[in-house]
């Protein structure tokens, strides 16, 4: 079968153990203020428009003059009207790009085993993320069989809001689970993410019955969800499963504000400023045996 | 400071403020001109006109080391200079000095590698100038170079290396021989044969003398150490220094009149060594060659015997680290481009296999990392040797390294280059001896005599043009082949196959013309490049009597440097995509559009084509098979060229390839016009075996995977990979451990080499604004080291595009 997919990153250190290539799949059902990844958060193809690169030589306008318009900063494109591929074809400058692939799973397999080597040699391996992979969980479930048939290590990277039954096999079968936890106060989760945390926490406990190796990740935003009794919370709430290896902290970065402007979208955020080290190194203390890292 | 790695000093015998001293002054070092040796040189040729050049060569090396300045850096334990100052590059007349003259006002106002001349030193060489004209070296090879030579430069097809001009050097002397031996073993040896010999030719008569003559100087220039620091000793009143000096005094006076009995003797006479072999010739990649391995017993013996410590042998190693860039090499502009930071290329192998197949790994594999670590300056040129029974630890402490972003160790690995030394006909436990001699050019320590690269420059990114062209340069006019036999550009090409036949055909005559550059370089080469002291340190030159030149070394491989081979696999990618198979486009529209350089919409739409064609570099086997097309396209010509020395006696006397190109492909790219691949006219060609600018897109692990598909173990000159890294992606131990593995895995993707430049865009974009402000930011250039400040602007550029791998 098919999946849709962004982008594979090979290299990637920040994803799982080892030396890894992260699948990152479209698609999310949260809508997380911070969201770095808008292109594979929100569904469907994304066309960005790059312009540094746009010369303003006015060919898309004169092709779709219904749907781009000059101005100062460049064009503006009524995505709704505008023809992605075409637009592409047409610039002579490259700048406009189509996002996303709908890509076979045994043709994903075959580019990724082509990497073999540096997978064995550092204990890494494959990294499905997104967006949500899990929301096209029968493909990764059946690019990690031809994975594993390979001796390849899978890495699931999910915010877990899924119902258990539509995700308990293929984390069954995962080596290693990245797992999100944004907010423990169900209403600031609601407010940050759009969605709920209670299917989340409870898929936590039965995601740790499963004796995977688990990674819970905690992202930190200033002044949406650093609130240190929030924190606690959080590290309260995982400090008892008998899979948790660590707690990586993420801190907010805004890295991602650029793509919101090619995808021609508004960023949710005000410029809030950074993540208080103080405030982490606290945190981390309150973590005691656990381990933690700190990342971005 | 710079901080150690993983060592962590027991005593306090290794002295940090001391070596951050010697190393501030390196940084602050100033390049100037030496006017001694050329006035010594010129004062004893003209008292021997007649005499062979030999004899009169080792006349004047004795003589300058008997004369020169000599001085002792105030806190170095390493002694021995080149010149007169620190950082002043000698002169050597006898190689070329027309262009010296005529640069003289301009050294110091070049855009890189400026070098200042006071006005008395520039009138005092002008005053020898006159002597020189029409006897020099470059007008024996410029008499003897044939004009379709000449044509095939105008075209910038071919550029003549160094060696038409200067010295050869790449000479990696037997140091074990060396320490062994002594120069006064070495000028006995000599003596004998002269003595004892039947039927000893004339030439070879003049050789055993002159080895013997060169011997003497190099003793005496020890002794004129010993006296003068007794002298200093005297005049020192801080006592720690003044027992210091009064121990080099002891050692000076009778160092190398036998063999080395201690470690801090065998160090220093390796660099003597160094500092002899760079005064006699001015070639240059003079290299130390496997050091862990060739002083290991010195350092281990005297660990067990108590006479020294790690501490101070962690001192001693760092003190020679940092003289090493006392030394200095002048070069005229043009070979500046080629190779710009003031280079030397004085090559440091650690680690790597022993000839008997096991690990070589020890202790001063490690403190090498760690001296390397406090030096942090351009040399010695360092490089890791590893195979699969290389420590992680050691592999771990060349990551660390690596993640300073100074550029160094490179790395080598055994599994690859010892099968490319073996491809040369070697026996197994002789190849796997191997050292970086130069760039990434590999070679034997002690047994080999000649650069493996860059004899002749053959810039492939024009000879594509041609193709393009009909053989017809767009920027000379000049057309030495008419590949349908009209004259002028215009050229159709029915299929792939056609244009293929086209790129082959122009390739055999300008590597036929290389050839012959190579030859009659060697050719004068062989006369004035006579080294009798270099030559007598490398095996069987001094049983036959002959310099390296002459057919005196144990083995002899050479190659030219091929410049560009990813632009030309990209180019010819996009052609055959484009025009041949997708048809979107004719061979005349994208002839058009290269004449116009991409301009206009029109233009910019046919770039945008060849851009989206497959790129090397991005694991995409189309493109990766016809870059590796480009490499046999190559390899297949070798087998019939012969160098100067066959059938006089060295093994082999072949050729071999190697991409170690150094910043060539930087000037290469400016007369090279825009190419199918989408690249604009004169910018940089390929860097090495290295994608395109830009053009990977996909990560260092694709990087990985095209360049294995290349025919890397048939490289035995030396397959370049440049790589740049985000700081970022080095950080913290989690990093550092994954890019370990990274790096041992390379050994099994068929790597030849690899070396990294970590830096992000930003810092190398404020250094180029502010260079007073970056002293210290050493960068990769290509096989070696330079402080980004020294690089002409063209070439920083090129550095800042390289793709940086951010992760």
């Amino acid at each position: 079968m098919k999946g849709f997919v962004n982008k594979i990153q090979h290299y990637s250190t920040k994803d799982g153990p080892g030396i890894r290539s992260t699948v990152f799949m479209v698609g999310c059902n949260l809508r997380c203020l911070w969201c770095c990844n808008p292109e594979s958060m929100l569904p469907g193809y994304k066309l960005m428009y790059h312009s540094l690169k746009c010369q303003r030589c006015l060919s898309c306008v004169h092709a779709f003059p219904e749907a781009v318009v000059m101005s100062e900063d460049g064009c503006v494109i009524n995505r709704e009207k505008a023809g992605f591929d075409r637009l592409v074809d047409i610039c002579p400058f490259e700048a406009y790009e189509k996002m996303g692939e709908w890509i076979e799973a045994s043709e994903l397999v075959d580019r990724l085993l082509r990497y073999r080597d540096f997978y064995e040699g550092s204990e890494g391996g494959v990294t499905f993320s997104g967006g949500e992979c899990l929301l096209q969980s029968e493909f990764v479930e059946q690019c990690m069989d031809l994975l594993h048939e390979n001796g390849v290590k899978v890495c699931i990277d999910t915010a877990g809001n899924l119902p258990w039954d539509r995700i308990k096999g293929v984390l069954g079968k995962c080596d290693t689970v990245l797992f999100d936890l944004k907010a423990y106060d169900d209403q600031l989760h609601q407010r940050l993410t759009s969605v709920s945390n209670e299917m989340i926490l409870d898929n936590l406990n039965k995601l740790d019955q499963l004796g995977k190796e688990l990674y819970v990740r905690m992202i930190v935003v200033p002044g949406l969800n650093d609130d240190i009794s929030d924190l606690k919370a959080r590290v309260d709430r995982v400090r008892g499963l008998r899979s948790l290896k660590q707690i990586d902290f993420l801190k907010y970065h805004r890295l991602g504000v650029g793509k919101y402007r090619e995808l021609g979208l508004r960023y949710p955020l005000d410029d809030i400023g950074e993540v208080n080290e103080e405030l982490l190194a606290k945190i981390r203390k309150y973590a005691g045996d656990i381990v933690t890292t700190v990342g971005g | 400071m710079n901080k150690l790695l993983s060592y962590v000093p027991a005593t306090n015998e290794c002295d940090f403020d001391r070596i951050a001293r010697l190393q501030d002054k390196m940084y602050h070092r100033k390049a100037t001109l030496c006017r001694e040796r050329a006035e010594i040189y010129t004062e004893v040729f003209r008292e021997t006109e007649g005499e062979s050049m030999i004899l009169r060569k080792a006349k004047a090396f004795k003589k300058t080391l008997e004369n020169m300045t000599i001085y002792i850096e105030p806190d170095s334990l390493i002694v021995g200079n080149q010149a007169s100052r620190n950082f002043a590059a000698p002169v050597f007349p006898e190689y070329s000095i027309d262009w010296i003259i005529d640069e003289m006002d301009e050294f110091a106002l070049r855009s890189g590698d400026s070098f200042e001349v006071d006005e008395d030193t520039k009138e005092r060489i002008r005053k020898i100038a006159p002597y020189w004209m029409g006897k020099t070296h470059k007008d024996e090879v410029l008499k003897n170079l044939p004009p379709v030579n000449r044509l095939a430069e105008k075209q910038s097809v071919l550029h003549r290396g160094g060696i038409s001009m200067s010295g050869d050097g790449h000479i990696v002397p037997n140091n074990e021989y060396v320490l062994s031996h002594g120069y006064g073993g070495i000028k006995e040896i000599a003596r004998r044969h002269l003595e004892n010999d039947a039927d000893l030719s004339d030439d070879q008569k003049d050789y055993y003398r002159s080895v013997i003559m060169a011997m003497e100087g190099a003793l005496a220039y020890c002794k004129r150490f010993s006296r003068l620091a007794y002298e200093t000793a005297q005049n020192t009143a801080d006592e720690k220094r003044k027992n210091e000096l009064l121990k080099i005094s002891e050692m000076m006076g009778r160092l190398m009149q036998g063999p080395a009995d201690s470690f801090y003797r065998a160090v220093e006479t390796i660099y003597l060594t160094h500092v002899l072999m760079m005064i006699e010739s001015n070639g240059h990649s003079f290299s130390f060659g496997r050091f862990d391995q060739d002083v290991y017993e010195y350092y281990k013996k005297d660990i067990e015997k108590g006479v020294i410590s790690e501490d101070k042998a962690l001192e001693i190693i760092t003190h020679f680290f940092i003289m090493s860039n006392s030394l200095n090499k002048i070069r005229p502009w043009d070979h500046t481009q080629y190779s710009g930071g003031y280079p030397l290329y004085s090559n440091l192998m650690v680690g790597g296999m022993k000839p008997d197949g096991t690990d070589g790994t020890n202790d001063l594999s490690y403190l090498c990392l760690e001296a390397m670590a406090l030096n942090g300056l351009p040399e010695p040129n360092m490089s890791v040797r590893y195979n699969e029974n290389t420590p992680h630890s050691l592999m771990k402490d060349a990551a660390k390294l690596i993640a300073r972003g100074f550029g160094m160790p490179a790395i080598f690995s055994d599994d690859v280059c010892i099968p490319a030394m073996a491809s040369l006909g070697l026996p197994i436990e002789v190849a796997r001896d191997y050292t970086s001699i130069g760039c990434v050019e590999t070679g034997i320590p002690g047994r080999w005599g000649h650069r493996a690269t860059g004899m002749t420059y053959i810039n492939f990114g024009k000879i594509l043009e041609l193709v393009m062209n009909n053989g017809c340069d767009p920027d000379s006019g000049v057309q030495l082949i008419k590949i349908n036999g009209r004259e002028g550009r215009d050229i159709e090409y029915e299929n792939y196959d056609e244009l293929w036949a086209a790129w082959n055909r122009l390739l055999e005559f300008y590597s036929d013309l290389a050839y012959q550059c190579d030859l009659v370089c060697d050719r004068s080469l062989k006369v004035y490049d006579a080294d009798p002291f270099a030559s007598s340190l490398i095996n069987c030159s001094l049983e036959r009597g002959k310099t390296l030149k002459n057919g005196g070394a144990e083995y002899d491989f050479v190659s030219s440097s091929n410049i560009g081979p990813s632009v030309v696999g990209d180019s010819l990618a996009a052609v055959k995509k484009l025009v041949f198979e997708d048809k979107v486009l004719t061979l005349k529209q994208l002839r058009e559009a290269l004449d116009s350089n991409f301009e206009g919409i029109e233009g910019a739409r046919i770039r945008k084509l060849c851009r989206k064609a497959p790129k090397f570099g991005n694991d995409i086997d189309y493109v990766d098979e016809i870059v590796r097309d480009v490499y046999e396209s190559y390899l297949k010509l070798l087998p019939k060229y012969k160098t100067d020395r066959f059938g006089n006696g060295p093994f082999g006397c072949g050729y071999t390839m190697s991409t170690s190109n150094i910043t060539s492909y930087v000037p290469n790219g400016f007369d090279v016009g825009a190419t199918p691949d989408g690249r604009l006219a004169g910018k940089p060609l390929n860097e090495g075996a290295s994608p395109c600018l830009g053009a990977d897109t996909n990560g260092p692990l694709a990087v990985v995977n095209s360049v294995s598909k290349l025919p890397n173990k048939r490289m035995a000159g030396g397959q370049l990979l440049n790589m740049r890294f985000s700081p970022g992606s080095l950080e913290g131990d989690d990093n550092l451990e994954k890019f370990t593995h990274f790096l041992e895995t390379l050994r099994k993707k068929n790597i030849f080499h690899d070396q990294f430049n970590v830096v992000d865009s930003a810092t190398l974009r404020a250094a180029k604004a502010h260079p007073e402000d970056y002293p210290d930011l050493m960068v990769r250039v290509a096989g070696y080291c330079a402080l980004f400040s020294t690089l002409m602007p063209e070439a920083q550029d090129a550095i800042i595009a390289r793709t940086e791998l951010s992760l």
